[in-house]
């Protein structure tokens, strides 16, 4: 019976018959096919390094040598490229197959001590992920919990966009900089029509806020190394220093430099007209009121002669954030951010100096501050039913009620009736285990029933 | 003759002049990974707090058990326990349970063939060997 010759592969008709050809006439057809297996290795006779021309020269004429010059026109041609190339290629190969002369008194290792290493990442890490290359993200890695403090955030997020739009600036501009010098606090936010109106008060007025986003002028006052050049970038910058109201603080920031921060930075943060500690999660102590404002009342002579009006100016009395929240009218948690440009910024901001992520849900339903600020000082929710149970249902304010997160053990029954003394110490006289078999395998005793 | 016990004035009945409820505790455990535990944990999220406000003369300890069916245990006060597993079921149903073990007395499970029952003495008191006539033979 003769057999079926094997259907060709789609690949086959891509070879050249010479492949078939010159496999061995032996062989039948099918086995030829199956030896001569397509691949993707350059071919024998790209090693020739003859031109294409010539080899169709050569087939023309069906010779070696075909007649004629092989290209009548001269070296223009473009064919005749591929020549200079393989002249080129093959005198480099000819030039790397060359042995480099080895030295007189090379001698080959025979262990791999001390020998280059080659490949692998080798010092790439520490090159390029070093704690001095340390990526920086756009939201701060600790997240604030402080549910004051992410309200004070709100606020001052929601009066940096209001102010810049009040500006005509562009909104992206808000989250360009954090700086540790915050006048918003003395601003209020009242809502009007679609959006809002910000009142300054004499301690902040909208270029104070333009300029604290602003990261070039901020540094230019936060680098202040010494007094007078504090001062001149003062005078440069466009807040005035010179405020009546600041002349006593002038006083008491010498009074702070008795104080144990002496850096130039706590110095030029004294300068400015917040309190010098950074937003972030600390308060400012009572006891570094108490010190500022004994200081003050130390100087209040001079400080007397120099103002004639009273020294304790809202400045330096170092406020908590629960005092801060307290002067604003509380109609800003109703001001609307309908409009998308505003919340995009506010959300952006907000983020920025709280480190909370805000999901999708609550940034497209969230449409004034208060109830963006009701997710971002949401408790986390309770992770276990014993905590959920009271915190959210309040079921331990019922008498009758017990509500263990562990589990309840036959030890904690006997010792909730006040037996589990006289067992332990029964138990400890005969020598057994007080709290199963597995303290006797610790102690290397026999366990019950081994010996029986 | 028989032997007349003092007569009691009266007898004391639970239920006559005062109820004491003969459950004394419950005590729910949970788990709070399991499936079986979903309906528990709804319950005590949900109606533990009712339950507790209703019956302010048991103790209730609420208590996980890991890896573990749900459970109710009812402590009586002659001394015995009954236990319900509530795997999977209902809040509605886990509460219907823990009204069965309030209402409980504790005793043991009997068939009841003759519903009513007298706690009154025999009108014949009891019989005694050692008195009334004796039979000569």
């Amino acid at each position: 019976m003769r057999r079926i010759t094997r259907i060709e592969r789609s690949v086959d008709l891509l070879r050249p018959r010479t492949i078939a050809s010159r496999s061995s006439p032996y062989l039948c057809s099918a086995c030829n096919h199956q030896a001569s297996s397509f691949s993707t290795s350059a071919s024998r006779s790209a090693d020739k390094k003859l031109p294409f021309t010539e080899r169709i020269r050569q087939k023309i004429w069906g010779t070696d040598q075909p007649p004629g010059l092989e290209d009548p026109y001269g070296d223009a041609s473009v064919f005749d490229q591929t020549k200079k190339r393989a002249a080129v290629e093959k005198k480099e190969s000819a030039e790397s197959a060359a042995e480099p002369a080895l030295p007189d008194d090379y001698e080959p290792a025979s262990t791999w001590d001390g020998l280059l290493r080659v490949g692998g990442y080798g010092h790439w890490w520490s090159e390029n992920w070093d704690p001095d290359h340390q990526f920086t993200g756009f939201l701060p890695r600790k997240r604030t919990t402080d549910s004051e403090v992410v309200v004070a955030a709100l606020h001052r997020a929601m009066v940096e966009v209001f102010a810049l739009q009040q500006a005509q600036k562009p909104l992206s501009g808000v989250s360009k900089n954090i700086s540790e010098w915050d006048p918003t606090d003395y601003v209020q936010i009242v809502p009007s029509g679609n959006g809002a109106t910000l009142q300054f008060s004499s301690q902040a007025s909208i270029d104070d806020i333009l300029q604290s986003l602003d990261p070039v002028d901020e540094t230019a006052v936060k680098k202040a190394p010494t007094e007078s050049e504090a001062d001149v970038a003062a005078d440069r910058s466009t807040v005035d220093p010179l405020n009546p109201d600041m002349e006593p603080e002038v006083e008491d920031e010498t009074s702070v430099k008795k104080a144990p921060t002496e850096s130039e930075a706590d110095v030029a943060a004294d300068r400015s007209r917040v309190d010098p500690l950074p937003r972030g999660s600390q308060k400012p102590s009572n006891s570094e009121t108490a010190e500022k404002e004994k200081s003050t009342a130390s100087e209040k002579d001079v400080d007397a002669d120099k103002t004639g009006d009273d020294p304790l100016s809202p400045f330096f009395q170092a406020k908590t954030y629960a005092e801060v929240i307290a002067t604003w009218d509380p109609a800003w948690l109703g001001v609307s951010l309908e409009n998308p440009e505003v919340k995009f910024a506010v959300l952006k901001r907000t983020m920025q100096l709280t480190g909370i992520r805000i999901p999708d849900p609550v940034i497209k339903s969230a449409n004034t501050a208060q109830a963006l600020l009701r997710h971002l000082i949401a408790p986390p929710k309770p992770r276990k039913l014993a905590q959920a149970l009271v915190q959210e249902q309040g079921l331990n304010r019922f008498p009758n009620v017990k509500i263990y997160g562990k589990r309840r053990t036959p030890v904690d029954k006997e010792r909730s009736v006040g037996r589990w003394k006289v067992i332990e110490k029964e138990l400890k006289e005969r020598g057994l285990p007080v709290f199963g078999r597995e303290e006797l395998a610790v102690r290397g005793m026999p366990l019950f029933g081994r010996n029986r | 003759m028989t032997v007349q016990a003092i007569r009691k004035a009266t007898v004391g009945q639970n239920g006559v002049g005062a109820f004491i409820l003969q459950c004394k505790r419950l005590d729910f455990h949970y788990c709070d990974w399991a499936g079986s535990s979903k309906g528990m944990n709804s319950f005590l999220r949900h109606s533990l707090s009712k339950f507790a406000a209703a019956n302010p003369q048991i103790e209730i300890t609420v208590s996980p058990r890991p890896r573990k069916h749900p459970v109710i245990v009812g402590h009586y006060i002659n001394g015995r326990e009954k236990a319900i597993c509530v795997r999977n079921l209902q809040k509605e149903q886990i509460l219907q349970k823990a009204e069965l073990l309030r209402d409980a007395s504790g005793e043991k499970l009997k068939r009841v063939t003759k519903p009513v029952k007298s706690i009154n003495e025999s009108v014949r008191g009891v019989w005694s060997p050692y008195h009334g006539g004796g039979i000569h033979v």
